[in-house]
């Protein structure tokens, strides 16, 4: 597929977000910016890294012997390792870091969008530099529909005016239609 | 018999913690889809809770979190596995979500109601209370989200797509919504849950101003 189709379809059209729903129960845990670009960078130093590694094991050893069907373990447990190295890392070097955003970090291992990207390769024939396109751009256009959530979330506290039934994750669904609506729309690109 | 009530509709996975809700989202914009997930759902819920009880007592606290999801992918692969086998029309479009059902967070955090002094009966109860619950909030919305979209209600046979099991159609297609099927299938889906949570969010507030 075409790079910039890639980019288009993980920033827009395709967004994980709005098409596949993926990573809600994250969208609703986190309340402020700092945090969101924390997820950010998180996410994509564990999607790049374990894609990365996934890859070449999932091309020249998982697929020549015959063992596609044990692709999903294999790459759970990459993420849960690669998370753990980086939690160890940030524990080491950025110790007020990790005091305050060690709770995301299992978020982080057991993120739906880090597994769906890397499973992609397993069940549509991308090339390599696709792959690692997909695996930044779509978790870029995850975060910046929970970055633009956050901000709308914040105007809706101040004007007060949201029905009481309304508050929380059925306002965050209809609001997310709203922007699917008009986000979609790129899909025909 | 309490316990099971408790888990499907007092604490019920979806509405009260919000645990599983892109699959509600992603299954229930065909009936046959939120069919098959609910059977995944309900297979994963039931094997993965048996192994975590049967190795929870020799289970190391720092190897806890690591050892949990080797066992829930595991068996949400073996169960993906056996639903291309038996129920391949079923879960077409949503192959991908079956696996990620081990880490969709419901099953962590029913794992981690399992005490090494907790009787299997009642994790057995409180599992299929929360698949059930699960069932009970995605089924009727899948019938709804069909209906609004294609005009009826169609269940393909099990193996052969060609053969439908039902299928009937009720609404003209000049009032048929687009949004609710197709590409476009994720906007109503949004729309559809966001409105029954906040009418459930409704009946809970006329509920506690009564009491």
């Amino acid at each position: 597929m075409n790079l910039i189709a890639i980019i288009l379809s993980g920033l827009f059209g395709g967004n994980l977000l709005l098409t596949k729903f993926l990573d809600l129960t994250l969208l609703q845990s986190v309340k402020k910016l700092d945090v969101a670009v924390i997820i950010l960078i998180g996410m994509l130093d564990v999607t790049l890294i374990s894609g990365l590694v996934f890859y070449p094991l999932y091309t020249y050893v998982l697929l020549p012997f015959e063992l596609g069907y044990l692709s999903f373990v294999v790459i759970v447990v990459l993420i849960a390792l690669v998370t753990e190295v980086e939690e160890a890392i940030v524990k080491r070097f950025f110790k007020t870091y990790y005091e305050n955003y060690s709770f995301y970090f299992p978020l982080i291992s057991i993120n739906v969008v880090i597994t769906y990207l890397a499973l992609l390769i397993t069940v549509s024939d991308v090339d390599f530099w696709s792959y690692i396109v997909s695996l930044i751009v779509y978790p870029l256009g995850m975060v910046g529909i929970m970055i633009m959530m956050i901000i709308y979330q914040e105007r809706f506290d101040k004007l007060n005016r949201t029905p009481l039934p309304f508050k929380g994750i059925g306002l965050t669904l209809i609001t997310l239609a709203l922007i699917a609506m008009a986000l979609i729309g790129f899909g025909g690109l | 018999m309490k316990l099971f009530l408790n888990a499907m509709i007092k604490y019920n996975v979806v509405v009260y913690s919000g645990l599983g809700l892109f699959f509600v989202l992603a299954g229930q914009q065909s009936f046959a889809n939120a069919l098959g997930l609910s059977i995944a759902f309900l297979l994963n819920l039931l094997m993965s809770p048996l192994i975590i009880f049967g190795i929870s007592r020799f289970m190391d606290e720092d190897i806890k979190f690591l050892s949990y999801l080797i066992i829930f992918s595991s068996v949400a692969a073996v169960i993906s596995m056996l639903m291309q086998l038996f129920f391949p029309v079923w879960i077409e479009g949503i192959e991908l979500y079956l696996p990620l059902i081990a880490i969709s967070g419901v099953l962590q955090y029913r794992s981690e109601l399992i005490q090494p002094n907790t009787r299997l009966l009642d994790i057995l109860l409180e599992n299929i209370g929360t698949a059930f619950g699960f069932i009970l909030f995605i089924l009727p919305l899948s019938i709804l989200s069909e209906w609004l979209g294609t005009g009826g209600l169609h269940l393909p046979a099990l193996i052969d797509s060609t053969q439908v099991l039902f299928a009937f159609t009720i609404l003209p297609s000049d009032l048929r919504l687009g949004i609710f099927t197709g590409p476009y299938g994720s906007i109503g889906s949004l729309i559809l849950v966001g409105l029954v949570l906040a009418l459930i969010k409704y009946g809970q507030i006329v509920r506690g101003k009564r009491q």
